[in-house]
């Protein structure tokens, strides 16, 4: 899970998440304004103030999110991809087998 | 096992109704998050990294098949088809959902269980010795003094808000300690006065999490009938002065450090001898009362020694043999022995069981035992009635589980918070971890040969997997976005507690197994004979071979031991 | 303004006074302990209505106990309400002191804590502005059964089994 030495042309981008309050599910706020369950369709803000002012919103506006916040990501080539161990594990799901695979 | 009565019973199924309004009020908005978030803690549920996580109380560890096969039947039909059993005898589902929650509760009240007071800055599930009852070297029985307290804690008005998290442990041995009374809020020791009067021994404000402290002795003998008022006594001291301006300097500990045991000592006998004629003492027939609950079973007669068990030990198959000694505890009573189930075999994480294991090992409990199953604040599971002469069949039964490796008390036999993996807190992950470790050091002779060692693996701070009083403690810690590990040695829950030493710098997450062998090799390098163990050569010597072996003698000659 | 008193919604006639605030010359008041301390001898000459003292919930009872016979409230603070200081505070009024006027929660007083706050001796409630009064009455109920007697001590049935 090494997160050093990003390839060039990676640059840090800021993206709001938090989990649906009844499922608990993780989403990421997408360009359009709707929640998506797929990073890749995060919204990117390139300033974190942007992202931080969206999610003051998100924070009064919005009910059905639990706990947002803002977290630093990595941008190559428009795609948006995790970049620390915790975002990762987010993203991907429990790096460890389940007893009962799903 | 103590059986709800009507009032019982409709407190969890209220408790549950409860909650569905509140989901209900916080789904319609009507409530926030933040006013919602102390409602569902106090009823177990967080949400974690990936969804919310229900932690459901086993209250001191003692549990029925019948609520096994629910556990089994919550996993199936809620969650992802697994549970994960804590360290504080609780075990928890990773996968639930809000609107689906107050179902679960409904369906745990059916088989008198709850979640209540499983998270929260409230008076937490009661752990005890998880051979409470059936050890042999009990001076008593310790559990019906955790179902008093289980009852007192219970939805106790005064104490719903405290300033933190507040864990009470209960054990009954003399000169040992099953439960780590000493790493609690409160530990309580059952104890004889001098002149053989039953009652208390009260110990006060230790803990681990990120300022771990060993607790001190509050008081040397309490005479039983006053065990809630005591008690009361030293939560209001807490309630009403431990500090709520900084969330890491709210436990008691802290608060009993700043002022020093002596003083605190004195504000809680101040307030006891002011409010114990207002609080509730027992009497003897309502101790005794309780103490029906968990009279023994009629065990039928099955021999009269141990010698069966001491011959199943020498046995000629190998493998059966090491399972005998190492997994299996003489019973109190002659002829029944406790059976140690691990929940650290080689391929799955450490306390985690399907749905399908938790309904094969209830009817192994029906079958083998009187249908009592325990958790182990170790992560495990225990069959505490098991007929010596059964042994070899219940093995076979445990062998086809997955449950039956015989590395109870071994180093593989460790315990392992959920990590980064699940946990919102964490650092870095310690279940792949833990799981690296278990496959690397997978030889049971090489094992056996280490001898009794602990490992006990935190991915933060926090200590669920208490690190600090691991022989050999294990912290995730975060840097720059990337997982290291901090190794630490020394620790111990047990009587002797104390707490673990780091050495030098963390290590990466390719290194961290080498290190812990590197720890091994040294021990083995070290000690004075066969029968020296891990903790006893640690002490003996110090950290400095450890530290030499791991760091080198640069590193040593630039940090020169303090 | 409309609080819950004995678990009834009502119209309240009590005032709080602020420390700078003009003094009523009639009617039931409720000041800060800092002014009841200050002005404790003007306060007790009035001659019309009642005093009640508004209690930081970090202050040791000792500062209001010896003029607890004068007082027909006292409202403790809840500057948040997962703050559970004034929990002990108030079954300490009605234990130790054996107070046996109004003892009222004001601050941040919502719904879900008022069935434990009753048990400890409160007996009035001003909700955090907002919240629904007649939602909050359904609260005493919902959970019937207790294993503590709380500010009954002697009426501990759960715990002292079926002779109790």
């Amino acid at each position: 899970m090494a997160t050093n030495g990003q390839p060039p042309g990676t640059t840090t981008v800021h993206v709001v998440t938090g989990n649906l309050t009844c499922a608990g599910t993780i989403v990421y706020l997408s360009a359009d304004g709707s929640w998506q369950t797929a990073l890749e369709r995060a919204r990117a803000f390139e300033r974190e103030d942007e992202a931080k002012a969206e999610l003051a919103r998100v924070r009064v506006d919005e009910a059905e999110i639990t706990e947002p916040y803002v977290f630093a990501a990595a941008s190559r080539d428009g795609r948006v991809g995790p970049s620390s161990a915790r975002e990762i594990l987010r993203a991907a799901g429990p790096s460890t087998r389940l007893r009962r695979p799903d | 096992m103590y059986r709800y009565d009507d009032d019982d019973k409709r407190l969890v199924r209220e408790r549950a109704e409860q909650f569905r309004g509140q989901v209900e009020r916080r789904i319609a908005g009507e409530i926030t998050e933040e006013e919602f978030k102390p409602l569902r803690l106090q009823n177990g549920l967080y949400l974690q990294l990936h969804a919310y996580m229900l932690r459901i109380a086993i209250p001191y560890g003692l549990f029925s098949s019948g609520q096994m096969r629910q556990l089994a039947h919550i996993a199936r039909t809620w969650d992802r088809g697994y549970g994960h059993f804590t360290t504080r005898q609780n075990i928890q589902f990773n996968w639930s959902k809000l609107d689906e929650v107050p179902d679960i509760l409904d369906a745990l009240a059916e088989v008198e269980m709850h979640a209540i007071q499983t998270s929260g800055n409230c008076i937490r599930n009661i752990t005890t010795d998880h051979l409470g009852g059936v050890a042999r070297d009990e001076l008593e029985d310790p559990r019906p003094w955790c179902e008093l307290t289980r009852q007192w804690s219970t939805f106790h008005p005064e104490f719903a808000h405290l300033p933190r998290k507040f864990k009470i442990a209960f054990t009954a041995t003399p000169g040992l300690d099953r439960a780590a009374i000493k790493l609690h809020d409160i530990g309580v020791r059952l104890v004889q006065s001098a002149d053989g009067d039953p009652g208390f021994e009260i110990w006060v404000g230790g803990g681990m999490g990120r300022t771990p402290i060993i607790g001190a002795c509050i008081r040397e003998f309490l005479p039983r009938r006053h065990l809630l008022s005591y008690l009361e006594a030293i939560l209001r001291v807490y309630n009403l002065n431990g500090r709520r301006d900084n969330i890491f300097r709210a436990r008691i500990k802290i608060l009993v450090s700043s002022l020093g045991i002596e003083r605190f000592r004195e504000l809680v006998e101040e307030e006891w001898a002011a409010s114990r004629e207002d609080a509730m003492e027992f009497r003897d027939d309502e101790i005794a009362r309780m103490q029906s609950f968990f009279a023994p079973p009629a065990y039928p007669a099955a021999g009269s020694s141990d010698e069966l068990l001491l011959s199943y030990r020498q046995a000629e198959d190998l493998e059966f043999a090491r399972f005998a000694r190492n997994n299996v505890v003489l019973h109190k009573q002659p002829g029944y022995s406790a059976v140690v189930l691990s929940l650290k075999s080689f391929d799955a994480p450490a306390g985690d069981l399907s749905d399908t294991q938790m309904d094969s090992i209830a009817n192994l409990a029906d079958r083998f035992g009187f249908g009592e199953i325990r958790a182990t604040h170790n992560q495990d599971l225990v069959l505490p009635d098991v007929r010596t002469s059964d042994l070899p069949e219940l093995w076979r039964e445990l062998q086809t589980l997955d449950v039956a490796t015989a590395n109870a008390g071994r180093l593989t036999d460790l315990i392992c918070c959920p990590g980064l993996d699940f946990c919102n807190l964490a650092n870095a992950r310690s279940l792949p971890l833990a799981q690296e470790i278990r496959q690397r050091f997978d030889d049971l002779d090489y094992l056996d040969d280490l001898g009794p060692l602990s490992l006990k693996i935190s991915g933060c701070i926090n200590a669920c997997g208490h690190h600090h009083v691991g022989n050999i403690g294990i912290l995730g810690i975060d840097k720059k976005g990337e997982e290291f590990y901090q190794l630490m040695l020394g620790g111990s829950a047990d009587d002797d507690a104390s707490l673990g030493r780091v050495l030098g710098p963390a290590f990466s997450r390719d290194v961290i197994v080498g290190a812990v062998d590197r720890v091994l090799q040294t021990y083995l390098g070290l000690r004075e004979s066969d029968d020296e163990t891990f903790i006893e050569a640690y002490r003996r010597v110090g950290e400095a071979p450890f530290r030499d072996a791991l760091y080198g003698q640069v590193l040593y000659a630039n940090h020169p031991p303090a | 303004m409309r609080i819950i008193r004995q678990r009834e919604i009502v119209d309240d006639g009590w005032v709080h006074v602020a420390t700078d605030e003009a003094l009523p010359s009639s009617g039931d008041v409720i000041v800060p302990l800092a002014r009841w301390q200050s002005e404790r001898e003007e306060l007790l000459a009035r001659t019309t209505g009642r005093l009640g003292v508004r209690l930081p919930n970090d202050r040791p009872l000792a500062e209001i106990a010896a003029d607890l016979p004068r007082l027909a409230l006292v409202a403790i603070e809840f500057p948040k309400y997962r703050d559970g200081r004034g929990m002990s505070l108030a079954r300490l009024l009605r234990q130790r002191h054996g107070f046996r006027g109004e003892i009222r929660a004001v601050g941040n007083v919502l719904r879900d804590q008022m069935a434990y706050l009753e048990r400890c001796g409160f007996d009035a409630y001003e909700l955090t502005p907002g919240k629904s009064l007649e939602s909050a009455l359904l609260a005493f109920d919902e959970i019937a059964v207790t294993y503590q007697g709380a500010i009954e001590p002697r009426s501990v049935s759960r715990l002292r089994g079926s002779a109790g």
